[in-house]
């Protein structure tokens, strides 16, 4: 059986948050994104429809697979974990913790390492590359240096290869490289076009209505990282001019474009 | 404090990336102090390598290469090597980013990745990148050396040059543990980057379709069409045309914005055009005050009027 571990982290849609927001929370010093729609990473959600076509793949090919899908956040994660449960994530877990982990990737690392390693050994583990609200690239690569497993990065594909090794598309700096790599290992997934994680049918959702969402008390891990402390936030400013180009129709508001903008620099 | 350079030679972008490594560490004020240049090569030949000396001010070259690049006995021998550093600074492509982290996790140090600025102290270093999807900048205090940063792709470039250096040591590296292996070189010569007009079109499109009808009329225009994370997601688009951290930064004279928000992680990518021309039917819509001209209509209308007017214009 291959035992494959999927983490991701729940998001606010930063997107909607309005600009004097930013502002606002900038002078303060505090960032209120609690009243945003939490979505799931986007890099992780990638990961999660590849982890679910690579099942597929394996079930075609005859092979067992055992996925866990795991959390460290608040409860509002708890209803993807639901949904996975209906997509045939087994185990579904949420690492309990009363402290802030946005900015503190060494020590959400450290709480999922020891989370792995009581509920491991695993095959695969497969995360996103970073998540848009921290921006730390760290996650993925601190747990395989504490886990000791070989990491790949910028993963675009993965596909079984027996039930010992694995065939995985990455990007590198230039290039797209392909490799069959043993197991365990760790795959931290890219961009990836088209790889919304699918709907559970109600038929699904209702076949695992009972799962249990574990929860796992963070406070149990050993900070194993030094951290980068965030000390200050500011403001981006981006703003230019805006000047409107005001006009009856598109055609007399093209016309001035065109006339004092464009003229020169498209012919 | 004394530092290291560490370049990945294979991305095609590594002389850019000598230039904004110089250009941090002549702005950060570590260029007068003593440093090292490692050069990570696929190839043991300095032709591959060679020029890439002469864009940093470094004092010694060390080189590791061997036939294919797996991070894991790379970072073997950069732990070795940078016992008695106190910064290692890297770039902020794919290859630096993970180098970085780990190796601050191996060697008991900190990390920051995508660092816009720094200021040194006695024991410690601030550094500042862009956090929350870049809408704000954070400080961040650093305390463990070695502090392990990448430098983000943003930065400006030094236009310096030095003295060629020559290789002091020579060190290959063990092979990875993979087996069937294949590279296949992405063609990043799509004329994006160098653009002098660009239509970036974002999700407001609303669907395939609409987004290959803005392409063909951006190349009515005589421009280059690009798109946002979202479109490329969505299989509208290539994956080439992808604006933003995640792809092409640009610098055209005239970027048109339609149908996008105009969200940081984009707005990063084409910040240093000279001329953002917003095109939304929000007129509220974040993207309108981050333009110099913007524009409250239909993207379409508007676009195709501009193929009318210019193919006027030009009998």
């Amino acid at each position: 059986m291959i035992k494959v571990l999927n983490s991701f982290k729940s998001v606010p849609d930063l997107d909607k948050m309005p600009a004097a927001d930013w502002a606002a929370g900038a002078e303060s010093g505090q960032i209120d994104t609690s009243y945003l729609k939490s979505i799931i990473n986007c890099y992780d959600e990638s990961a999660l429809e590849l982890t679910l076509r690579f099942n597929d793949k394996a079930v075609s090919e005859g092979l067992d697979c055992f996925l866990g899908a795991v959390t460290a956040g608040d409860r509002i994660a708890e209803k993807t974990l639901k949904t996975l449960a209906a997509l045939g994530f087994a185990g579904t877990d949420r690492i309990v913790s009363g402290e802030e982990l946005t900015f503190r990737p060494e020590l959400t690392a450290s709480s999922l390492l020891t989370y792995a390693r009581k509920k491991g050994p695993w095959d695969m583990i497969v995360m996103g590359v970073q998540s848009a609200d921290g921006c730390n690239k760290k996650i993925p690569f601190l747990v395989a240096e504490g886990l000791g497993m070989t990491c790949i990065s910028q993963v675009v594909n993965f596909v079984p290869e027996g039930d010992k090794a694995c065939r995985v598309t990455y990007m590198r700096d230039g290039a797209r490289c392909e490799e069959v790599v043993e197991l365990p290992l760790l795959l931290a997934v890219g961009d990836v076009p088209s790889t919304y994680l699918r709907v559970p049918t109600l038929k699904q959702r209702l076949a695992t209505k009972m799962q249990v969402i574990g929860q796992y008390d963070a406070a149990a891990g050993p900070a194993e990282f030094n951290e980068s402390t965030l000390q200050k936030v500011e403001l981006i400013d981006q703003t230019r001019a805006g000047a409107l180009i005001d006009g009856m129709d598109a055609a007399e508001k093209a016309e001035k474009l065109y006339r004092d903008y464009l003229k020169g620099v498209m012919n | 404090m004394n530092y290291n350079l560490i370049i990945n030679a294979w991305d095609p972008e590594a002389g850019e990336q000598c230039r904004r490594l110089t250009r941090f560490l002549q702005d950060t004020g570590l260029a007068s102090e003593k440093g090292n240049m490692i050069i990570l090569s696929e190839e043991e030949s300095e032709e591959s390598w060679g020029t890439l000396t002469e864009l940093v001010p470094a004092g010694s070259v060390s080189v590791l290469y061997g036939e294919f690049y797996r991070p894991e006995p790379v970072l073997d021998l950069l732990s070795e090597m940078t016992d008695a550093d106190d910064i290692c600074i890297f770039p902020g492509n794919h290859a630096g980013e993970e180098l970085a982290v780990r190796l601050a996790a191996r060697k008991g140090g900190s990390s920051l990745t995508d660092v816009t600025g720094m200021k040194i102290g006695d024991d410690f270093v601030i550094g500042e990148k862009k956090i929350y999807s870049g809408n704000l900048s954070g400080k961040f205090r650093m305390e463990a050396k070695p502090f392990c940063i990448t430098v983000d792709k943003c930065c400006e470039e030094s236009q310096d040059s030095w003295p060629a250096g020559k290789a002091a040591a020579m060190i290959s590296w063990a092979g990875g543990s993979g087996r069937d292996r294949s590279i296949c070189a992405v063609e990043k010569e799509t004329g994006l980057a160098e653009a002098p007009f660009v239509v970036a079109c974002g999700r407001g499109l609303g669907n395939k379709a609409a987004a290959e009808a803005a392409a063909e009329l951006t190349a009515s225009l005589g421009g280059r069409f690009g798109a946002t994370r979202p479109v490329v997601m969505n299989a509208w688009a290539p994956m080439d045309d992808l604006i933003g951290v995640s792809g092409t930064m640009i610098r055209p004279d005239i970027c048109i914005v339609a149908g996008a928000s105009g969200s940081p992680a984009f707005y990063a990518g084409i910040e240093k055009s000279k001329i953002i021309v917003a095109v939304n039917s929000d007129e509220d819509a974040p993207v309108m005050k981050k333009a110099d001209v913007c524009i409250a209509g239909d993207w379409k209308e508007i676009l195709s009027e501009l193929v009318r007017i210019k193919t006027e214009d030009e009998k």
